[in-house]
């Protein structure tokens, strides 16, 4: 008994380290990671940092970046800096949740669909093409102008729009995973085929799905930004994308209020690619030596 | 010792191809007729391609056959799939070829060995399971064992694993064993020590034991009686040292004259020639007759049937 415990802690322990040296060893991974890092805490810390409340109206309207207010302010006076420290609330549960949900879902239907093959793959391949020809974009604005442009309809929307790409990694992984013996050696001593799915296929598999995820956030980010600023954005919260929505008007004497929050867009998308790269990068089993 | 363990009737295992449209049936195991007794060794011998490994896969129900019986410890199997069905799976276990691929990656060799005795019931409590896997592995001489255990299988090399795989298996107490080539992947300096660790094994459980293997010389060290497999079918059942001393069937006689180790003189040797013949809707009479040096025109013509010649022994040629 003790043994065991002494067993999985030591190792799994080693395993992490291993793995998260190997990852920090992909510079654009750090990069990307150090960004994600300095944003999750712009976004926790949000009330701490902001040194304005971001709907407090002033009547210094459009003034320029200085000491005052680093980024400037906007059409109604207000606090830009703030008001892009709140956005990356938004703008990142809408790439975490929207990703998050396309991983689970994708996960599901591609490893089923690999792993048992024959007439269920057949089909569940087909339905996964359908929504691969489904302009994602087009259906978000359908629902959108059905439903209303609630913050929870678009990052739904764009979860069940992107799984499919999900769902398409992990068949490939399960239709290769399941032809190992080790597969064979679990049936052969009695495991039934959801432990057989969910203790071998999907672990041994899903890492492309991760790395894949990474990227599908910054995707996530960039549709709620583009959503926002074509006017479409959930009316009651401050995204990054509203925030170039609402500076458009002024942009060509403002300038600030669309570059700074789209430089937040870009360095959000930018970081997101990088450490999807990174996770490709340590999860590629020929760089288990050295870069 | 006389009792059956196993017994195989008519066992046919076709797979399905489709050429030009039509559909045509590669004939893997082709109208299979044996016996395992309690205890036995039983050794399949054949090139690649003839079936030894399709029959021992459907024998542990992982693919299932066209038609036939098996009867498993009293029990007709055949028809059934046994899926995730703890009394059959435990009682029989099947060691395969690949000792780096039938672990998975991503699990510590402990849980890998743990898993199939928790499933099936063999021992439920978590303490004592992993005493007991402990001491096997220092029965088998995988020591330091805790050491070993808390590796990931890349870290360990094919023989370590192979004989872990063994040890996967035995901590099941099977009463059958189906050994898939089991250490034609492995080493020469170490496939003894695993070979010898797979009979300790199969001694102690008093197991009976299908032995797979291409190999004669592996097979006439283990065995107890070996059937020779040619293209699907059966050629030649017999004891292990009538097989080595006087060797009936052509093929038979061919396999054991070009065996570096068990044939000294070359001169004497047995030549055949040609390719197998193919297990695509094959020409009728003798699957061997397209490379017997003694076919005649019958052969081309008849299917030899299996007979009994002698105690224990059946071989399907026309003549002997």
């Amino acid at each position: 008994m003790t043994a065991e415990n002494r067993i999985s802690l030591s190792r799994h322990e080693n395993k992490l380290t291993k793995s998260v040296k190997m990852y920090l060893r992909d510079i654009k991974g750090v990069i990307g990671l150090f960004i994600l890092l300095v944003f999750i805490v712009m976004a926790i810390f949000a009330p701490v940092i902001a040194p304005y409340s971001p709907d407090t109206m002033t009547d210094d309207v459009l003034q320029s970046p200085s000491l005052n207010h680093l980024f400037g302010t906007d059409h109604l006076g207000r606090d830009l800096f703030s008001r892009v420290i709140f956005g990356t609330r938004i703008s990142l549960s809408v790439g975490f949740v929207a990703a998050g949900l396309s991983a689970i879902i994708g996960v599901f239907i591609g490893s089923f669909s690999g792993y048992y093959g024959g007439a269920t793959d057949d089909i569940i391949s087909k339905v996964i093409d359908t929504f691969l020809m489904i302009p994602a974009f087009f259906l978000i604005l359908i629902i959108v102008s059905i439903f209303g442009s609630n913050i929870m309809y678009i990052m739904l929307v764009i979860g069940l729009t992107t799984w499919p790409r999900n769902a398409r990694l992990m068949r490939a992984q399960a239709l290769s995973i399941k032809e190992k013996t080790f597969i064979t050696v679990a049936r052969s001593t009695g495991e039934s085929n959801m432990r057989i799915l969910f203790g071998h296929v999907i672990p041994n598999g899903i890492f492309p799905v991760i790395a894949n995820s990474a990227l599908q956030m910054g995707g996530a980010i960039l549709t709620e930004a583009s959503l926002s600023f074509i006017g479409l954005g959930d009316p009651n919260l401050t995204s990054w994308g509203k925030l170039i929505y609402q500076g458009r008007p002024y942009m060509t004497y403002a300038p600030w209020t669309i570059v700074i929050p789209g430089i937040f867009v870009v360095l959000a998308v930018l970081a997101f690619s990088f450490i999807g790269d990174g996770l490709q990068f340590t999860f590629n089993p020929k760089n288990k030596g050295e870069k | 010792m006389d009792k059956n363990i196993l017994e195989v009737k008519n066992l046919k295992k076709y797979f399905p191809v489709r050429k030009m449209g039509k559909k045509q049936y590669v004939k893997a195991v082709d109208d299979l007729n044996f016996s395992i007794r309690e205890g036995e060794i039983f050794g399949v011998l054949g090139e690649s391609g003839c079936g030894k490994s399709t029959l021992g896969r459907v024998i542990n129900r992982l693919d299932f056959e066209q038609s036939g019986d098996i009867t498993f410890l009293n029990n007709v199997i055949s028809g059934k799939s046994y899926k995730s069905d703890k009394n059959f799976r435990k009682k029989m276990q099947m060691i395969f070829q690949n000792p780096y691929d039938s672990f998975d990656p991503k699990m510590l060799i402990y849980k890998s060995i743990e898993l199939p005795m928790k499933i099936n019931d063999v021992n439920s409590d978590a303490g004592s399971r992993i005493n007991e896997i402990v001491e096997t592995m220092n029965k088998a001489k995988l020591t330091p064992a805790e050491s070993l255990l808390t590796r990931y299988p890349h870290e360990l090399s094919g023989g370590q694993l192979q004989r872990i795989s063994i040890i996967r298996s035995m901590l099941l107490k099977p009463k059958f064993i189906i050994a898939d080539e089991c250490v034609s992947m492995l080493d020469v300096s170490v496939r003894a020590g695993v070979l010898n660790l797979l009979l300790t094994f199969q001694e102690e459980l008093n197991s009976a034991m299908l032995f797979i293997t291409h190999d004669i010389s592996v097979a006439t060290y283990i065995c107890n009686r070996i059937m020779v497999l040619y293209a699907g079918k059966i050629m030649e059942i017999a004891e292990s040292k009538d097989i080595l001393d006087n060797p009936l069937h052509p093929y038979t006689r061919a396999l054991v004259s070009y065996s570096p180790i068990i044939s000294k003189e070359e001169k004497k040797r047995f030549r055949i020639t040609g390719e197998v013949v193919t297990p695509i809707d094959p020409p009728p009479g003798c699957r061997f007759a397209s490379r017997c040096p003694m076919a005649k025109d019958i052969c081309k013509k008849e299917e030899p049937i299996l007979k009994e010649i002698g105690k224990n022994r059946k071989a399907a040629c026309h003549f002997v």
